[in-house]
């Protein structure tokens, strides 16, 4: 049992380091990536260390004031605070690993010569040296040390016991977290509606905390208020009860501590039977994915645009489709709305007072944000949009396809999906702030189509520069572009911002002439335009010289 | 190891100049770095033949079919596919050539009927001809159900039956088929053979490569094996079972020429009961 257990803790550490390192590279542009990607590791345990020896001097500071009574009123909150938020980082930790990783180590796992039930034990076992839990671990042996040095022998064995007590919760929650993850993920559907669900509500998560954040004495004073008197339903969170227990030890009340690690135990005893569950669920798909629905079949739609060429339309229906079928497609489209629609909101709050806010938060500005957000998201498919169709660049090679065709169906996707998610921004904002003059929304979405136009060539050619295999509907860096796309991208995004904004910010709002605006914004919109037409000429004979490396790239060889 | 080492017989018998060549290479090599993964071959593939390119794992095939369908650019030499030159004029060849390769070339977000709704738009067919290809395709590979999930919910055999009736679609004239029978079961595997062969019998040529000997020798008319990136052997399969000492397998004619000896396991001790 110790020895499977060593193992198995042994192959986790091994797996999350090589999620912090990566893989192997393969050319010279990434030799600086390479030193950071060995370097990564050995600064990330170093930091480790550092604050979790911090974490736990601290912790028998606290334990020491706690015990002799010289405490502030307020250490006792913030222990509670402090340990409220390591729970909630213990779920979370094996949550985001176990969305950027598969499940195919579960097939490995059935092989070996281990019931089951066993599996699920070592497996959650092993759990107690991840290093979140880890981190945590010295400050709870460290408060009860302090505890007996400040006079509590007693409580401080009290808060020993519980806080091993809750190692063993937090383990166990930990593996229930990481188990259901992969079961979700086992299923390709289930798990990309998941992950996206997910990838949407932390990121709305961070406008909701910038909402509810005070924004003078009277709401601070409300906001400490509401900290202070948690709903009665936490006070079966494992962290709470810890506190409850330390708090009674200190007081003398035996049997109330007593009955708070009997109920951490008892918590631990029905995490670890419902992560049973969900484990036996996990191997009982034998590890792979058990979806087979069956759908009707659809028509295919014709879709037929002037001067468009079969060919080009047909790559870039496939650019659009397959890119707006993965979890960084459905983002980068759904997710700007939203952010527009939060961002007037926070921003009404934020700059009302101020002289200028009146102009931020005016619809058009807002629509800007959104289309910017827009571009951003869309990087990882605009910079790598030939590897990241992976095997399906293979059959676009072996079309009759000439290079520019493909560069500009390339193009013309990418034009989609930046057209579709600028028209949910433009509902939102609309939503939001329908004011603003009616030239000066037509400037910002001249502007950003202008910006659009100039970034497509720039897109192609680092697509062609630095192609990286990547599946879309990963979260991780499996689905990210070469890091050197990404950077020059960001830039380029960046620099074709420019001239649109600079149109709309000195025309339209500083000398107050909207209309003006609009019409500098339409002609930097068409030179932008042609010139990307003419760019993309001049690329095609580049991607014809680096087709081979384009396939093997898009095939991870 | 040489041509040299062709049964004579064979290679006397044999004389491509006579025929009209659907494939045809001269001194073809492609190298990457250090390695000569493709060493000069010579290979001619008579027009309207079942071609098998035999040859172990690493020998060279995969990066032969590459070059030859334009996914690899060759070091050197040069090629002629029924009757054009692949460099030259890529786009046309393409137009008259279909091809299952080793990664099946599929996109994972599409469905099935909308892979070959692509390849055929591509192909610049009209809508109701692509549209009824298809549907003849995907019942014929017992698919129809399935043409509305995403490829990457098919299984394997579904994606090499798709990837076979994307080659097919736009009618090609010859067929690349790279180990188009690894991982399938047996009812697809006839299900495809049967294809093939039909598709010969029409007038169509097939440069196949397997590793998988029985069913080489139960298709094929016309072989070439390569091993360490030279071509070892071409002619009929006939001829070459029929070189110096009398009437043999595929088996051991392949044997033969790649060495033996390299299949030889070593002895594992510790297996033993």
């Amino acid at each position: 049992m110790i020895g499977l257990v060593g193992t198995f803790v042994w192959l986790r550490w091994r797996l999350l380091v090589r999620s912090l390192r990566g893989g192997r590279r393969r050319d010279g542009l990434e030799r600086l990536s390479r030193i950071l990607s060995v370097a990564a590791p050995l600064v990330i345990l170093a930091f480790f260390l550092l604050f979790a020896v911090g974490f736990a001097v601290l912790a028998f500071g606290a334990g020491r004031l706690l015990a002799a009574g010289d405490a502030p009123r307020k250490l006792m909150a913030a222990v509670r605070l402090v340990l409220l938020a390591a729970t909630g980082v213990v779920v979370l930790l094996p949550l985001g690993r176990s969305m950027q990783g598969g499940t195919e180590g579960t097939a490995r796992l059935l092989l070996l010569p281990i019931p089951r039930s066993l599996l699920h034990a070592v497996d959650t076992a092993a759990g107690l040296l991840d290093p979140w839990i880890l981190f945590i671990a010295p400050a709870l042996a460290a408060l009860p040390a302090g505890m007996a040095v400040g006079g509590g022998g007693a409580a401080g064995a009290a808060a020993l016991l519980a806080g091993a007590a809750l190692l063993l919760v937090l383990a166990c929650c930990s593996a229930l977290t990481a188990f259901s993850v992969q079961w979700l993920l086992r299923d390709r559907r289930r798990g990309e509606t998941a992950m996206l669900v997910f990838m949407l509500l932390v990121t709305m998560a961070g406008f909701g905390v910038s909402l509810a954040v005070p924004r003078d004495d009277g709401e601070a004073r409300a906001f400490s208020a509401r900290l202070a008197d948690l709903p009665a339903w936490t006070a079966v969170l494992p962290s709470e009860l810890y506190a409850r227990c330390v708090t009674a030890a200190l007081q003398g009340r035996g049997a109330q501590a007593a009955l708070c690690v009997a109920a951490l135990l008892v918590e631990a005893g029905a995490v670890f039977w419902l992560s049973s569950r969900v484990h036996a669920m996990l191997l009982a798909g034998g590890g792979g994915s058990s979806w087979k629905r069956r759908t009707r079949r659809r028509g295919e739609r014709e879709m037929r645009w002037p001067g468009v060429s079969a060919p080009v339309a047909a790559v870039a229906r496939a650019q659009a489709v397959t890119a707006l079928r993965t979890v960084r497609g459905r983002l980068a489209i759904l997710l700007s709305g939203p952010f527009t629609l939060l961002m007037g909101l926070t921003l009404r709050g934020l700059v009302a007072e101020h002289p200028l806010g009146g102009a931020v938060v005016e619809g058009p500005s807002l629509l800007a944000m959104g289309m910017m957000l827009t571009l951003m998201s869309l990087q990882p498919i605009l910079v790598n949009q030939f590897a990241s169709d992976r095997s399906g660049l293979t059959l676009q090679m072996l079309a009759p396809v000439a290079d520019g065709e493909l560069l500009a169906g390339k193009a013309l996707g990418g034009l989609l999906l930046c057209g579709s998610s600028w028209v949910l921004c433009l509902a939102a904002a609309l939503g939001i702030a329908p004011n603003g003059h009616p030239a000066l929304w037509a400037a910002t979405l001249l502007a950003g189509a202008g910006t659009a136009a100039a970034l497509v060539p720039a897109a192609a050619l680092l697509s062609i520069l630095f192609p990286k295999k990547a599946d879309l509907s990963r979260m991780g860096k499996e689905g990210n572009p070469h890091a050197a796309a990404a950077l020059l991208g960001t830039l380029a995004t960046l620099a074709a911002v420019l001239p649109g904004s600079a149109v709309v910010l000195l025309a339209g709002h500083l000398f107050g002439m909207p209309v003006l605006a609009a019409l500098m914004a339409g002609v930097w919109a068409a030179a932008a335009g042609a010139g990307a037409v003419l760019a993309l000429r001049g690329l095609a004979p580049l991607l014809a010289e680096r087709r081979e490396n384009l396939s093997l790239a898009a095939r991870g060889g | 190891m040489q041509a040299s080492s062709v049964p004579d017989a064979a290679a006397l018998s044999y004389n491509p100049r006579a025929m009209t060549l659907a494939v045809q290479t001269r001194d073809l090599r492609k190298s990457f770095g250090d390695l000569a993964a493709v060493d000069g071959i010579d290979l001619a593939v008579p027009a309207g033949s079942f071609f098998g390119f035999l040859g172990p794992n690493g020998a060279g095939k995969s990066t032969t079919i590459k070059c030859l369908t334009g996914l690899l650019s060759p070091t050197s030499g040069s090629m002629t596919i029924l009757g054009l030159d692949p460099i030259a004029d890529p786009v046309a060849v393409k137009r008259l050539v279909g091809v299952v390769p080793e990664d099946l070339a599929l996109f994972d977000r599409l469905t099935g009927a909308e892979t070959l709704a692509f390849v055929g738009k591509v192909h610049g067919l009209a809508r109701p001809v692509w549209s009824r290809r298809a549907d003849e395709l995907l019942g014929l590979m017992s698919l129809e159900r399935a043409a509305g999930e995403m490829v990457a919910d098919y299984s394997h055999g579904m994606k090499k039956k798709l990837s076979l009736a994307a080659a097919l679609l736009a009618g090609p004239r010859l067929l690349f088929l790279d180990e188009p029978f690894e991982g399938i079961d047996a009812v697809a595997s006839r299900q495809i053979k049967d294809l093939m062969l039909q598709f010969v019998r029409g007038g169509g040529t097939i440069f196949l490569t397997s590793h998988i000997l029985e069913i080489v020798e139960r298709l094929c008319d016309v072989l070439g094996i390569i091993h360490k990136g030279r071509l070892v052997a071409q002619g009929p399969i006939a001829q070459l079972r029929a070189g110096a000492g009398g009437q043999r397998s595929l088996e051991e004619v392949f044997l033969d020429l790649v060495g033996a000896e390299d299949g030889q396991a070593p002895a594992l001790d510790w297996l033993a009961r």
